[in-house]
């Protein structure tokens, strides 16, 4: 017996037990106050607003569209504390005899003026929520950090948090808590992100001039997410202002970006935001390249990003919002003299139309249809010019595609509880690889791998409960589901965090969460290539599965401004996926035997276990704010047939990952910042040493003499010893510092800011990867000789400066 | 698809991948040339980081029951960091002291100068002397003047029961010309193999199917006017020989893949280089493609070409609705098929299986690096047993 289906009993008790308490008692006991919090100015919606009664504990926060529900006894008055970081906190005294309804505009507050603390709980405390293992960065936060060439990148930034890791240099891939790239939920309003990456990872598709909130999440999950194991990445686009017209927009090195919200309609009752970006790296070496091939070649690199989102009131009780992303990259060379046409392609699409509806003042629900693409591309075409005969050409395509329902409900019965509901069915359609090459004079291909259509489903119910002023609970289940053809799975993933309040300001915190995978990503490299592919849960290829313990403090400084997060976590994972040995995307044939080979006999399956410890020191706001992060992990992996069975550290194992940001506001006018990071070198697999493998050839050897001999030996093999442990060869440690300065002006229309920055500043020559090459050099008649073979260290990027030019109006 | 469709085919995978790699590696370089005047991104680090397993002993020795020779080879491995001369070249060890022993006998093998036209580091001992037997677990012990001293232990696996062959023929398509919009298909017939048997039950088996035909014909070859009878000796299974059973298929019925070993094509491509064969008389004889339609007798250790059998048209056009005409038995006047499944260890599975995976991603950046299992304590290769049943079939 599986010790998961007690705990679905008792869960199943106590929402009915919980319920059933809540259930009208008499109507006059108690009334509900409830409502948004939006942001003066724009009216946009706030996530994660405290609205509470000043000096108890007794309070809620609004919700992912600035909604709040408080159910109280009745009473003469109440007075209610409104409080955002950033923002002027607002308090309201309201005579409670019935139930009504109070929307509240909170101000940015002034950053540069201290925040006077009035009472002890107007901040948001890392102290007073049973979430822990959860990471908020405030957006204009994000703008202020220094990015690589000048592009403010949302994911880099969550980069800089203990537990989150970045992969290779300058690449978005994210790895939490010994979980890979392919473990993180990464959604869009709603909708989720298969590939963030542009530009081979080097920049998220994410542009932060369209987001409202990011919110990370590596362990404690709630049962609302599923689907991954090491992570949830949450990201909000922002509604568009409903008071004016408001545009903001930058232009830098290589990309420009515009971004335009506001009314919809003169009433106020809806908004827009249309924002874009693209990069122009090709136009300007559109010259370069064409004066160096005489004309002859055209070729380069863009992405563009497209963000549109439109909302609006259909009355107080319902609202809907369409939002969508676009996005692609190409990367292309084209030769007239060659006849030659290449390319690739890849990008997102998502689109998200949802539906608030309010049922009553504490049942509010929303429904999504989501709809999720990401597709790529390559192609390669030759034609020669003298016989028309003689074209060959080429196509590789695969990609994914999901159809998604989603309805979920926030229930708000007291202040003891908040309850959340809700189901969600994705209908995902895999397309593994689509080859089509035609060649004249040879032969011709069209090899697909059918399309592989899967359903995958989750029914959750969580509770925030407080029993007690000491004791904070957030409790659930999800019961996820996968059907593929014969395939059929039904797992329980129970959830739960725990906090408990040693003083008003520190509580200890503990949590469980099991999550299941049930699509996979195939990927080589790690860096976050479009050629990564999206494979689903088969017959022969079982879900992954991960379960994690976490156990921390939190601890709030009231006067600083400051929280303190200690954390260590336990997080077993099973049947995570790799490549086999010597297996790489595109060989769909066995080499051994000629005969077509199905994905998965590419790959293996395995288990692995992470631990470690994380120290996060964070100042949201003030005139100094930033962070101090410190993680100390170990990560292995074991797989039957990786390593000889033996367990081994992965790639991106790191034992030390140290990150210090700082925001500084020197003037009205000047902000400094600045990032430095550490982190321990990553596991590679390099050559020890080479030699000839003697194979045994068990056939007839002929002779010269015309006898036949046994073969004994096929030699002439040249092989490479790579040891007999994998990843044994820990690359140098990785450090780096960014700094930049802003300058900002209120001009009469609008506010301009220049940036000036610059990333790696000290000139660490970070190692990329490390190659093993010869070494030439000219003898006395000038004659270039191989004279020994060394290893080369290579780094992308020495200090790059950047500059950009921002406004706002 | 048949090998040659697979070749082509895997040709066309690898130019792709080299096209995402270089688009990739072209785009950071490009990038980081235009950000930096700085071109010092590329720094030699100090080659003692990896150079720890250079000059071990490597020893490759495969005993079985039916061998009558016992045979190692023996060689050093190089470093891959440092001089011309230390990286290069296989190193022979000429002057080991290699002992065989079951635990109450030992046997020394003694190194034989171009033993069997294999070079230096093989070192032999007859087994009639000491013979190998089925179950028993032998060690190997090498030692060399320099102090260096390795050894391995293997145990003989059981008689492996005896395969049963299947033949089958096919005719495909394999590529076409084109002229003036006149499509002109290639037409293949293969002739393949694949070997059965039935998998013991209990633990993991490990096996290698191999085959050898050896036929002989009159033909003249192109540089003489004298008919000659020759002998041909086609071995395949080379490379694809080795298989395992599943956990899930134990005690099953096991299937080898196929092995080509005759393909008749009228395609007019000579692909391959010209194969020696020899002549009654001792001499050899280089055949080249002759001038008319060609056959190919393809075997993954080379092709040898043939003209066409008497009566046959040179027309390629009118060949291609002769093809399912052709018969192999009137390809030979003599032909006589021996196929043998070995039932090895796991380290000779493993061993061999990885050396042709290396082989195969070597040079692709996207694949993991496949390492070398080894059971020689302190050194590299293998040492493995195996225990072979064989059968001879007479076709003509």
């Amino acid at each position: 017996m599986n010790f998961r289906y007690p705990l679905l009993l008792a869960f199943l008790l106590y929402v009915h037990t919980t319920f059933a308490q809540n259930s009208p008692r008499s109507p006059k006991a108690v009334a509900t106050v409830s409502g948004y919090v939006r942001e003066g100015g724009s009216q946009e919606a706030l996530i994660g607003v405290n609205v509470y009664l000043p000096g108890t504990s007794t309070g809620t926060t609004t919700n992912t569209y600035g909604f709040y529900s408080l159910t109280l006894p009745t009473q003469d008055s109440v007075r209610l504390a409104y409080s955002f970081v950033g923002y002027d906190a607002v308090l309201r005294s309201l005579p409670f005899q019935r139930d009504q309804q109070l929307n509240i505009i909170l101000k940015p507050g002034k950053t540069l003026t201290e925040v006077t603390v009035t009472s002890n709980r107007i901040e948001e405390k890392v102290s007073d929520t049973p979430q822990m293992s959860q990471i908020d960065i405030p957006v204009s936060q994000i703008k202020k950090i220094p990015a690589f060439l000048g592009e403010k990148d949302v994911l880099k930034v969550l980069q800089l948090m203990p537990g989150v890791q970045k992969g290779s240099e300058g690449s978005t891939g994210i790895y939490v808590r010994g979980g890979g790239p392919d473990q993180n939920l990464i959604i869009l309003d709603d909708a989720i992100v298969y590939n963030a990456n542009h530009l081979f990872g080097f920049f998220s598709v994410f542009n932060g001039d369209a987001l409202k909130s990011v919110e990370l999440t590596k362990g404690g999950f709630p049962a609302r997410f599923g689907g991954r194991l090491s992570s949830v990445i949450d990201l909000n686009m922002k509604d568009g202002n409903r008071e004016k017209l408001h545009g903001e927009g930058g232009i830098g090195l290589i990309a420009s970006r515009l971004t335009l919200e506001g009314p919809l309609t003169k009433n106020r009752k809806g908004s827009f935001l249309v924002s874009g970006r693209r990069t122009y790296l090709d136009i300007l070496a559109a010259p370069l390249v064409a004066a160096a091939s005489e004309g002859d070649v055209r070729a380069g690199y863009y992405f563009y990003d497209f963000n549109a989102k439109a909302n609006y009131d259909l009355g107080e009780k319902d609202k809907v919002y369409l939002s969508g992303y676009f996005g692609r990259d190409r990367f292309y060379v084209r030769s007239k003299e060659e006849g030659s046409n290449n390319g690739l392609f890849w990008g997102n699409a998502t689109s998200t139309l949802r539906w608030n509806h309010l049922f009553s003042q504490k049942l509010f629900s929303n429904l999504s249809l989501i709809y999720s693409k990401y597709n790529f591309q390559i192609f390669s075409e030759e034609r020669s010019r003298s016989n028309a005969d003689d074209q060959f050409s080429l196509r590789y395509s695969s990609g994914i595609r999901d159809f998604s329902l989603k309805y979920d409900f926030d229930y708000y019965p007291s202040p003891q509880h908040s309850i959340r509901f809700g189901v969600q069915t994705i209908a995902h359609r895999f397309t593994p690889s689509a080859l089509v090459v035609k060649n004249a004079g040879d032969l011709d291909f069209n090899r697909k791998i059918d399309n592989i259509n899967v359903q995958e489903s989750g029914l959750y119910a969580e509770d925030t409960w407080r029993p007690s002023d000491r004791w904070r609970l957030n409790g659930g289940l999800r019961l996820s589901h996968f059907v593929q053809k014969d395939v059929n799975y039904f797992r329980p993933e129970p959830r739960l965090s725990v906090a408990y309040k040693l003083k008003p300001d520190l509580s200890l915190k503990g949590a469980y969460s099991l999550m299941n995978q049930y699509v996979h990503l195939l990927s080589n490299t790690g860096l976050g290539l479009p050629t990564d592919l999206w494979v689903p849960t088969t017959d022969r290829v079982a879900p992954q599965q991960s379960e994690q313990i976490a156990v921390g403090m939190a601890k709030d400084f009231n006067k600083s401004g400051l929280s303190l997060t200690v954390e260590g976590y336990y997080k077993t994972m099973k049947n995570i996926i790799n490549y086999r040995e010597g297996a790489s995307f595109l060989f769909l044939d066995d080499p051994l035997s000629a005969e077509q080979v199905r994905w998965e006999d590419n790959v293996t399956a395995g288990k692995g276990w992470s631990y470690g410890a994380e120290i996060l020191l964070q100042k949201k706001a003030g005139r100094f704010s930033g962070w101090a992060g410190y993680t100390l992990s170990w990560t292995q992996w074991q797989f039957p047939e990786l390593n000889g069975g033996r367990a081994f550290f992965p790639r991106y194992d790191r034992r030390h990952d140290m990150s210090l940001v700082g925001i500084y506001e020197l003037s009205k006018r000047i902000t400094l910042s600045g990032v430095w990071v550490y982190g321990t070198g990553n596991a590679l697999t390099v050559p020890l040493a080479s030699y000839d493998a003697p194979r045994h050839d068990p056939g007839l050897r002929q002779l010269a003499n015309n006898r036949f001999v046994a073969g004994l030996f096929n030699g002439g093999n040249g092989a490479t010893d790579y040891g007999s442990q994998r990843n044994t060869f820990r690359a140098e440690a990785y450090h780096r510092f960014d700094f930049g300065i802003q300058f900002h002006k209120q001009k009469r229309r609008h506010e301009r800011t220049w940036e000036i920055s610059a990333y790696n500043l000290y000139n660490r020559r970070n190692p990329f990867y490390y190659g093993i090459e010869d070494v030439y050099e000219k003898n006395a008649s000038g004659q270039s000789r191989k004279t020994r073979t060394g290893l080369f260290r290579y780094s992308v990027f020495p200090i790059v400066p950047a500059f950009s030019y921002n406004f706002k109006f | 698809m048949n090998p040659f469709q697979k070749h082509t085919m895997a040709r066309l995978l690898n130019k792709s991948q080299k096209f995402v790699w270089c688009g990739i590696s072209g785009f950071v370089l490009s990038a980081s040339l235009l950000l930096s005047c700085n071109t010092s991104l590329r720094n030699e680090v100090d080659a003692n980081l990896i150079n720890r397993e250079a000059g071990k002993l490597v020893v490759a020795s495969f005993v079985s029951p039916q061998d009558t020779v016992l045979a190692a080879r023996i060689g050093v491995s190089n470093p891959v960091l440092g001089s011309v001369t230390a990286t290069n070249g296989s190193n022979p060890v000429t002057n080991a002291v290699v002992i065989i022993t079951n635990g109450s006998r030992m046997v020394a093998l003694r190194h034989v100068p171009n033993y069997n036209n294999l070079g230096l580091g093989i070192y032999v001992a007859s087994a009639r002397d000491f013979p190998i037997v089925a179950g028993q677990t032998y060690t190997i012990t090498v030692e060399t003047p320099d102090g260096k001293k390795v050894n391995a232990q293997c145990t003989i696996p059981t008689a492996p029961p005896t395969p049963e062959a299947r033949f089958d023929s096919a005719v495909s398509e394999n590529g076409f010309s084109s002229s003036n919009g006149v499509r002109t298909p290639f037409l293949t017939k293969e002739y393949g193999i694949r070997l059965q048997w039935t998998d013991p039950v209990g633990g993991r088996n490990y096996y290698r199917a191999t085959a050898y035909l050896r036929s002989s014909r009159v033909a003249q070859p192109a540089n003489s006017t004298v008919v000659q009878p020759i002998t041909i000796t086609t071995t395949f299974f080379e490379n694809s020989g080795l298989q395992a059973d599943a956990v899930s298929s134990d005690g099953g019925r096991l299937i080898s893949r196929r092995g080509v070993f005759h393909r008749y094509s009228n395609s007019g491509n000579s692909f391959s280089p010209p194969v020696v064969t020899t002549n009654p008389n001792n001499t050899t004889t280089t055949i080249y493609c002759t001038p008319t339609c060609t056959t190919y007798i393809t075997g993954p250790s080379g092709t040898t070409t043939i003209s066409p059998p008497p009566g046959t048209s040179t027309n390629p056009a009118s060949l291609s609705a002769d093809i399912n005409k052709v018969q192999l038995s009137s390809l030979f006047q003599q032909a006589e098929l021996t196929y043998s499944l070995l039932h090895t260890d796991e380290s000779y599975y493993r061993y061999h299986d990885s050396i042709l995976r290396q082989g195969e991603s070597e040079g692709n950046p996207f694949a993991e690096p496949v390492p070398i299992p080894t059971n020689i304590n302190g050194g590299l290769g293998c040492f493995g047993g195996y225990n072979r049943s064989t059968v001879v079939v007479r076709i003509k």
